[in-house]
């Protein structure tokens, strides 16, 4: 008797939490069905040259999008190798260096930092890094590396440059914390082998920290990667919003998540709205893609910490 | 090449904690060193301050010096003691990311040797020395984990010696391995104390007994008793010695 | 000889050493030097504009929002991380568990057209209930992942000891687990609302923004991060000033919830 009680309330139990995973795939599957019926239009007017038309043109009818994807690749590459350089650098110094006193202090503010809202940051660029990119820092960058392509042309102070900046600023908190969860899990005993035998700090991390960590690294690199694909409002704010192809980083770009929210309200025509879902079916499987294989790395790294 | 090393009264903390308490010993060149006592009575710990790696445990500290060769290893930079004083931990560690061959050379490149012959004929010596030469000597740039844990123990010693080391501690280097490998690792242990001095943390009594020249006994930090093997288990002196050999300790 | 070579190539990792360690420095800085140039603009900026009556149209329409928007996505998301907790391991759920992870993944705006497709049509109008609806689904993968890890990390050892006392595993998890789970879960809720409050994207197509009070849940409202973002872009250096004022409140009210829900998971853990 009892028994039987057990079982039903258990039965019923798991068909309740089952209830929460179907409305999930539910959501997920209106919104990819969503997606995809909204851009059938485009889809089949343009076919693959949507993906590497180079002109979008409304008033024309000319809907490329491949200057948001290159809008949107760049920046979110400029921010990825800021953020990996200097993220990396930082969770490497909280791990490594922890005898310092002001690891507690600067953990509580990073997670402060990663509160910050999207269009805060927006805002912030748009008054405080843009003047000073147009000012300062991309005359700088001109005069010291103007030979280089990426850093010559006229200086505007939005555009990818600072775009890029943006999310780097914005992909900090997630590489540092990722990263210092990985460096933690680099077992003792290997750190203590390398200082066995007479290494320095700098050359036990060189020596097995990083290494035992890449894969993990990778992983965190490409999670940020997909984050930074998506972000929207603060890129919207200071890439520029011009849908044009330039070598140089201080041009003005456009991204494939800035586009919509500049023109979704304004699709006059059937077929622009179409392009527009359209751009954000691209958006979706390219930040699928990312997040999937960012997954994938850190996963292989948990599995292996687990084996050995 | 092998030179005494002198403890004088060393004590050892882990941030209040007090782990050693004034333990005074010398360990004679040419001649193995065995530390023996229960778990958690600070043979890892008073190791861990020969070669100055106790220090870098956040928290941690120590009071008293050391000496080898006249020279007080707390007053050297740290670098230069672990080239002095080699360590084999509880466990394998070799490093995983390295291959066979890598992981002997890595002290050697930390040390700044490019050379290519140097470092080649140096692994070679190393890997004689810890016998494991003719074990591993086709599959050198395979991954070190393909090798059995035995194998492995034995290629961290060699990556101790490849640096030439004058003091080689090894830290219950057997406990976690099979009989087979244990017994290699001791007979490996006999073989190197012509030419280092050796220190060999122990749990296994038989085993102490039977490599030793010298034995120590710990017990909660303090060094009860030291003398031959011979003495110290047969005749023990002190009172707490006995209860240990006799099982009526902790 | 050989020595003292040996004690030349220490001088020189040493120094590597420290400069490596500089350099490390340097990199800390630059990490905490956009936070802290952020807060000082946000306050020095956003003081002189603060009290426009503006700003209480959109603070009241950021709560209402995202209230709303919680009150939907809270159990949603917590009964699902529940689910995700109870199935761990298993291999069905990978599919599930990956489709959460691709709604996490998925960026916020297609969230937004996707509401405007469905509620901003169906109901002709943008409104509150949109932007609330557009919020939920943001922030529900988020919540399901809080809830898992916070069940992970504070019960394991407790529901097995309720499994061994012979309970059953529904009675186990919400006899003994969930007493225990109130504050965590709260703590992850109120995360939530940190996210939802700040998030813009997809509010633009649902919610539009309104200077002026709604007229009830199903007209076009606006919250202080749509204030923020139509003011910025505003020629007028009088509504730019807004939108700083809006930015100072907004990060105001999320430090608070933040140090709040700091302050319960402190005491969670003594
Ligand atoms: N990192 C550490 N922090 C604090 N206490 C420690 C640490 N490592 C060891 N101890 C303590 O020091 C004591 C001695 O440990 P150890 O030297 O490892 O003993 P043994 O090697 O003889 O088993 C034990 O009580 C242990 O709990
Ligand atoms: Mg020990």
């Amino acid at each position: 008797m009892n028994k039987f009680r057990k079982h039903d309330s258990d039965r019923l139990f798991a068909g309740a939490l089952l209830s929460f995973a179907l409305i999930l795939v539910l959501f997920i599957f209106v919104i990819i069905s969503v997606l995809i019926e909204r851009s059938w239009k485009s889809i089949t007017t343009f076919g693959f040259s949507f993906l590497t038309g180079q002109t979008w043109n409304p008033l024309r009818h000319m809907y490329g999008s491949l200057p948001f994807l290159y809008g949107t690749l760049i920046s979110s590459l400029i921010g990825l190798v800021l953020a990996t350089v200097v993220g990396g650098g930082t969770a490497i110094l909280l791990t490594q260096f922890n005898h310092l006193r002001f690891v507690k202090l600067a953990t509580f503010l990073l997670d402060v930092l990663a509160t910050i809202p999207s269009v805060v940051y927006g805002l912030w660029g748009l008054f405080v890094l843009v003047p000073w990119l147009r000012n300062t820092g991309e005359p700088f960058l001109k005069a010291t590396l103007g030979f280089v392509p990426l850093f010559s042309g006229q200086v505007w102070g939005v555009g990818l440059l600072a775009a890029g900046l943006i999310l780097g600023i914005m992909m900090l908190p997630t590489i540092i914390s990722v990263v210092r969860k990985l460096m933690d899990q680099v077992p003792q005993e290997l750190q203590d082998g390398a200082i066995a035998l007479g290494a320095t700090r700098t050359e036990k991390v060189r020596m097995v920290v990083l290494p035992y960590a890449r894969v993990g690294i990778l992983g965190a690199v490409f999670l940020s990667f997909g984050r930074a694909l998506g972000e929207t409002i603060a890129v919207t704010m200071v890439i520029g919003n011009s849908p044009t192809i330039s070598s140089s980083l201080f041009q003005p770009g456009d991204s494939l998540a800035s586009v919509l929210v500049t023109q979704f309200l304004e699709a006059s025509t059937h077929l622009y709205l179409s392009s527009l879902y359209e751009i954000g079916l691209v958006l979706l499987i390219v930040a699928v893609l990312f997040h999937s294989v960012s997954k994938f790395l850190v996963w292989r790294v948990s599995e292996r910490a687990r084996i050995a | 090449m092998g030179k005494s090393l002198i403890v004088e009264t060393l004590s050892a903390f882990y941030g209040k904690q007090q782990i050693l308490r004034h333990v005074s010993m010398t360990m004679p060149e040419h001649q193995v060193t065995t530390i023996i006592g229960p778990s958690g009575s600070g043979k890892t710990t008073f190791v861990r301050c020969l070669n100055r790696l106790h220090e870098t445990t956040p928290n941690a500290h120590m009071e008293g010096s050391v000496w080898l060769d006249h020279q007080n290893l707390y007053e050297l930079d740290p670098i230069i003691v672990r080239r002095k004083v080699g360590m084999v931990f509880q466990a394998p560690n070799p490093f995983p990311t390295k291959t066979v061959y890598e992981n002997v050379a890595a002290g050697l490149r930390l040390n700044g040797i490019r050379n290519k012959s140097i470092i080649s004929e140096q692994v070679e010596k190393s890997l004689q020395l810890s016998s494991l030469w003719n074990e591993v000597k086709n599959s050198l740039h395979q991954p070190v984990w393909n090798l059995t844990r035995g194998q492995q123990q034995r290629l961290c010693i060699a990556r101790a010696l490849a640096i030439e080391p004058s003091v080689l501690i090894l830290d219950e280097p057997s406990s976690t391995l099979d009989p087979l490998s244990a017994l290699k690792i001791e007979e490996l242990v006999e073989d190197l104390k012509s030419s280092y001095t050796i220190v060999l943390v122990t749990h296994n009594m038989q085993q102490a007994a039977r490599v030793a020249d010298l034995t120590a006994l710990f017990l909660e930090g303090e060094l009860v008793e030291q003398g031959s093997p011979a003495d110290l288990f047969t005749r023990p002196r002190d009172k707490r010695t006995e209860d240990y050999l006799t099982g009526r300790f902790g | 000889m050989k020595e003292e070579l040996f004690i030349r190539a220490i001088k020189k990792r040493k120094r590597r050493d420290q400069w490596f360690f500089v350099f490390l420095l340097v990199m800390g800085f630059f990490s905490l030097f956009p936070l802290f140039s952020v807060l000082y603009y946000v306050v020095s900026k956003g003081w002189p504009g603060l009290f426009a009556a503006n700003d209480l149209i959109s603070v009241f329409g950021t709560l209402e929002m995202t209230l709303f928007a919680l009150l939907f996505a809270a159990p949603l998301g917590i009964g699902l991380g529940f689910y995700l907790y109870e199935t761990r391991g298993t291999r069905t759920v990978t599919v599930i568990r990956f489709i959460a992870e691709l709604l996490a993944g998925m960026p916020s705006i297609l969230v937004g057209m996707v509401v405007y497709a469905i509620v901003v049509i169906s109901t002709g109008t943008f409104s509150l209930f949109a932007g609330s609806v557009s919020l939920a689904v943001f922030v529900l993968p988020f919540l399901a992942r809080e809830t898992e890890d916070r069940l992970i990390a504070s019960t394991s050892t407790l529901k097995e000891g309720a499994l061994a006392l012979g309970a059953s595993n529904s009675r186990a998890l919400l006899q003994m687990v969930l007493p225990v789970m109130k504050r965590p879960l709260l703590v992850a809720v109120l995360l939530g609302v940190i996210r939802a409050m700040g998030e813009t994207a997809p509010l633009i197509f649902t919610s539009l923004g309104n200077n002026f009070w709604p007229a009830g849940v199903f007209s076009p409202a606006s919250t202080l991060s749509l204030q923020i973002y139509f003011d910025a872009l505003s020629p007028y250096t009088g509504v730019q000033a807004q939108a700083w004022a809006g930015a100072l409140i907004l990060i105001a009210m999320i430090m608070i919830l933040f140090l709040v829900a700091r302050w319960i998971s402190k005491g969670e853990s003594k």
